[in-house]
């Protein structure tokens, strides 16, 4: 998942894409954790809110892998499922990684 | 989290208030919307975004449903429920696709939706195409509102005042419940010794209504004169009416022909509320006349009274506004009496006087808006 992706996307210039990138793995990074913490704490109702609101924000970017791994949670989560979770968050968590490399080494 | 307020340096442009609790997602529509021109208005929570509604009066909303605490549905409810912010329009973001939460936000006043993930190209897109309708909206209804104002005062230009015939002697009071008013009065000066009074009160309040006033005047001015006796005036405008309303149109009318000279007062009636006529220094009492209605029938019959009267005896012509309250209850033939009781009252009052103390008494201080109200008195 590279940052340079938004800037086609978006039709937007390589700062912007670059502020919009660091926007959202700062709320990524929240994300995961909010979900960690939800999967400690069995509370699917928070781990679906927070699914929701990732599927949103990176589809509006362009990083559809993202927002399906997030859609798949989410899903999950509302039918009152945890299984399978740790698996998504892995990827996501890996997707964040990438983000982040791409923002360090532009 | 706290709420993000931007305002733009451009004055002109149009503003958007966009309310998203993902500051991702608010930076990003921010973006795409300054970058065109607007002002992006910014709030991550509903009670802020009301707020900012209500003083900034952004030109449309871009609200998201799924927020914590107040939700979107809960928004738009509270604005819609609002004066300062009932007419922005509001476009919500859902990323829910199913139908009943899109007919959900359609119910609670949103004029549109769009599905996250979103392109901010389709925003843009949605945004532009509620801007210009809401302006087309707002053009449609100010010229609308100038024509009504039109309508009122050509309406208005058409009710004759006592300074317009010092010799006619009366006063009246007129009051329209809307901008185009069902009642009418009209003063035809016959020849010098002799005056028409005509007083109408059609079916309907609407803007058709005040065609109907334009063409009875015009028909007043064919008909009333040297040549016809008052009966055959009003069955002239009759024929004529018969022929050009609408078949739910009708009018009830009373036209009072004073000769001076003579000292003959005639007076037909069309399906109207009785006159009152009041001889100098008497009580006042009604002259009953049953007659149809004015442009119903083409073989419609009036009723017709010919009275001898003296100087100084006054005439009361009303509408049945001035008589009737739905709200009060007060039927007509209890509201005449009313009428006839507080009327027994002014016979020494100067004329120009007793339309407003009339009104003033029968309604305990401003008439309430049930009906138009027109009161002519007349003083031979």
């Amino acid at each position: 998942m590279d940052f340079r992706n938004i800037e086609s996307f978006l039709r937007v210039d390589t700062n912007e894409a670059e502020e919009l990138g660091r926007l959202l793995a700062d709320t990524l990074a929240s994300a995961l954790e909010k979900i960690r913490r939800g999967l400690r704490d069995s509370d699917v109702e928070s781990i679906s809110f927070v699914a929701h609101s990732i599927k949103g924000a990176s589809g509006n970017l362009g990083f559809k892998r993202l927002s399906k791994l997030a859609a798949a949670m989410e899903t999950r989560t509302r039918a009152g499922r945890l299984d399978g979770l740790e698996d998504l968050l892995l990827e996501m968590q890996h997707l964040l990684e990438q983000l982040e490399g791409s923002l360090s080494g532009k | 989290m706290k709420a993000v307020y931007r305002e733009s340096d451009m004055a002109d442009a149009y503003s958007i208030l966009v309310v998203d609790d993902n500051l991702l997602n608010l930076k990003l529509i921010e973006k795409v919307l300054t970058k065109e021109g607007y002002i992006a208005l910014l709030a991550d929570n509903g009670p802020d975004a009301r707020r900012i509604a209500a003083q900034e009066h952004p030109d449309l909303i871009l609200l998201d449903i799924e927020m914590p605490g107040e939700d979107g549905f809960d928004v738009i409810k509270k604005l819609k429920n609002d004066a300062a912010t009932v007419t922005i329009p509001v476009l919500f973001l859902t990323g829910v696709s199913k139908v009943d939460v899109k007919l959900k936000g359609f119910e609670l006043g949103a004029v549109d939706y769009i599905v996250k993930p979103f392109h901010p190209q389709e925003v843009l897109a949605r945004v532009r195409i509620h801007l210009k309708l809401s302006i087309a909206t707002n053009s449609l209804v100010q010229d609308q509102a100038r024509k009504l104002r039109q309508v009122t005062q050509a309406q208005n230009a058409m009710l004759p005042s006592p300074e317009d015939f010092p010799d006619a002697g009366f006063s009246v009071f007129y009051l329209p419940l809307e901008e185009a008013g069902g009642d009418f009065y009209d003063i035809l000066n016959i020849s010098n010794q002799i005056t028409g009074y005509f007083l109408a009160d059609s079916s309907g309040h609407d803007i058709g209504t005040s065609y109907i006033t334009a063409s009875v005047k015009a028909l007043l001015a064919q008909n009333c004169n040297l040549v016809y006796s008052p009966i055959e005036s009003m069955r002239m405008i009759n024929d004529v009416l018969v022929e050009i309303l609408p078949k739910e149109k009708y009018l009830t009318a009373c036209y009072i022909h004073l000769n001076r000279g003579t000292r003959v007062m005639t007076l037909v009636n069309a399906g109207h509320p009785p006159v009152v006529y009041m001889p100098k220094g008497k009580k006042p009492f009604f002259i009953k006349g049953q007659g149809d209605i004015l442009g119903m029938f083409a073989d419609a019959t009036f009723g017709i009274k010919k009275i001898a009267v003296n100087k100084g005896d006054r005439f009361f012509i009303y509408s049945d506004g001035l008589v009737e309250s739905t709200e009060k209850k007060i039927s007509w033939v209890a509201g005449v009496k009313g009428l006839l009781s507080i009327l027994e009252g002014v016979g020494k009052i100067d004329l120009s006087d007793i339309p407003n103390m009339l009104i003033s008494r029968l309604f305990n201080g401003k008439p309430m808006s049930e009906d138009d109200i027109v009161l002519l008195c007349i003083e031979v």
